[in-house]
């Protein structure tokens, strides 16, 4: 919810965070070079730096695609997801650390212009196994770098988030590259069967968390949308003071949020990148994203001005005690009498 | 995230996960199972050079090991920077019939020593990029 835009936004937070990444970075890149060195001390400074940051990019990637769905599986995972960007600005940079230093090692010395030599110096594009693998990770490093040069919120708003959105999300695409470029590139290379079982490992850990956080959310939409007409909520005693209660309802989730002896409904879903407003709390009389902090007022959905985000309403009644919402949302931003509660 | 999103993530990874084990799993199984050899030379000296001959981008010595056995040993000498380096010896058996045999891989290294235990001149020896599937080298013992 900025009025304009600062080229990266970093508070002391972030900072810490980006130091404790960039250290650890730093200390992976060490550490693998004294272990090579010590086990295998013929190996060349070039052919380590790319076998370092080639282990890294690929272990960052794995990281980056565990968050999303243990947040969605966990709450307590949510703090992870407010730094991801960072971690994957970073993780592009060592990917294309390992891009430029293959690109430099193995095709800048002839005398042909190096991308022409790295789309053409293995043209077994029919054969699978032989299959140029530099190609497939040239194609997830210019996904990667997609992403990474859209990241900032000028781009979301510039792109809409439903296009932002579709864009991020090739880098299931990317990941797909990178795991076929390990197989086809050094698995072939090296036959070793730990490489193999870690790369395995590590794409059960991240498929089975996907699979199992779409599966858990699935079950929650099949459930909610049996619901027909106003739904129950519970009782006002179920929701604590300046927080929300969350309702699935037709598939959509519907925020209960209770203030100063109020009770107001918005969509659970932020505008800014669909963070899920329910799990955030009231500051300032403003419902706050937990995300990255976008506020939207509980009777309208509107953000104070001069932003203008605006997120849609629902109705909201008390039979017996007990609070029901309407399934059917208001306009957008459209003012919707608070339920009092005394 | 919304429901649509929700789907379409759904729909993403179960597609993709079937595709992703079975590219994984069946680009293990059919990698070439080059001779990887554990031949660690790397430290060791063999001061009985028996032969050298040297092509545009590497030299071969053979060598004579401790226990008699010969020693190839393959350096590179040009600045090509090769993917991959696959090391083939041709030779003929004592019943006449020839024989082509992968030595190892040269992994990246500047050079590389294989142990060819009792095979002794004349062979040939072939050095390949199996990526680029180019011939290296080509030098006759
Ligand atoms: S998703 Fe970013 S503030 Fe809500």
């Amino acid at each position: 919810m900025s009025a304009s835009y600062q080229g990266v936004l970093w508070n002391r937070q972030k900072r810490i965070y980006d130091f404790v990444l960039w250290s650890f970075i730093a200390v992976y890149i060490a550490l693998f070079a004294f272990l090579n060195y010590r086990f295998d001390p013929r190996i060349t400074p070039e052919t380590l730096f790319i076998r370092a940051t080639g282990t890294l990019a690929l272990l960052m990637l794995h990281v980056i695609l565990s968050i999303g769905p243990l947040a969605r599986i966990d709450k307590r995972f949510l703090i992870l997801l407010y730094n991801r960007r960072h971690l994957g600005v970073s993780m592009f940079l060592v990917a294309g650390t390992h891009g430029v230093f293959n690109l430099a090692q193995f095709h800048s010395m002839g005398n042909v212009n190096p991308f022409v030599s790295l789309f053409s110096s293995n043209m077994h594009y029919t054969s699978f196994i032989n299959f140029p693998f530099q190609v497939l990770g040239f194609f997830a490093l210019l996904i990667l770098f997609m992403m990474a040069a859209t990241s900032h919120d000028f781009w979301l708003n510039t792109l809409t988030p439903r296009l932002w959105k579709s864009l991020h999300m090739l880098v299931y695409v990317a990941y797909a590259l990178v795991i076929m470029h390990v197989v086809l590139g050094v698995l072939q290379l090296e036959h070793e069967p730990t490489l193999f079982g870690v790369l395995l490992f590590g794409l059960t850990w991240v498929s089975g968390l996907h699979l199992y956080a779409g599966w858990l959310e699935g079950k929650r939409d099949r459930e909610a949308s049996h619901t027909e007409g106003w739904v129950a909520v519970g009782t006002s005693d179920d929701i604590e003071d300046s927080r929300a209660k969350i309702v699935f309802v037709g598939g959509e989730r519907i925020a209960v949020f209770r203030y100063n002896g109020k009770l107001s409904a918005v969509s659970n879903v932020c505008k800014h990148q669909n963070g899920p407003l329910g799990e955030g709390k009231i500051v300032d009389g403003c419902i706050t994203c937990p995300w990255h902090g976008y506020q939207y007022r509980p009777e309208d959905g509107c953000a104070p001005p001069p932003f203008k985000e605006k997120v849609s309403t629902f109705k909201l009644k008390m039979v017996n005690g007990i609070i029901y919402v309407s399934p059917k949302p208001n306009a957008e931003g459209q003012f919707e009498e608070p339920l009092v509660i005394g | 995230m919304i429901a649509t999103l929700r789907r379409r993530h759904r729909i993403i990874w179960r597609v993709l996960v079937p595709i992703l084990f079975i590219g994984a799993v069946s680009g293990y199984m059919l990698a070439p199972k080059y001779p990887s050899d554990q031949f660690g030379v790397s430290r060791i000296s063999y001061p009985q050079l028996l032969r050298s001959v040297v092509s545009e981008n590497y030299m071969f010595d053979l060598r004579n090991g401790y226990g008699g056995e010969s020693i190839l040993e393959v350096k590179q000498i040009s600045a090509i920077n090769p993917v991959s380096e696959l090391v083939t010896i041709r030779y003929r058996k004592a019943s006449g019939s020839e024989v082509t045999q992968e030595l190892g891989m040269m992994g990246g290294r500047k050079k590389y020593s294989f142990n060819l235990k009792t095979i002794q001149p004349p062979f040939s020896v072939t050095v390949t990029d199996t990526i680029k599937r180019v011939t290296l080298a080509n030098i006759e013992f």
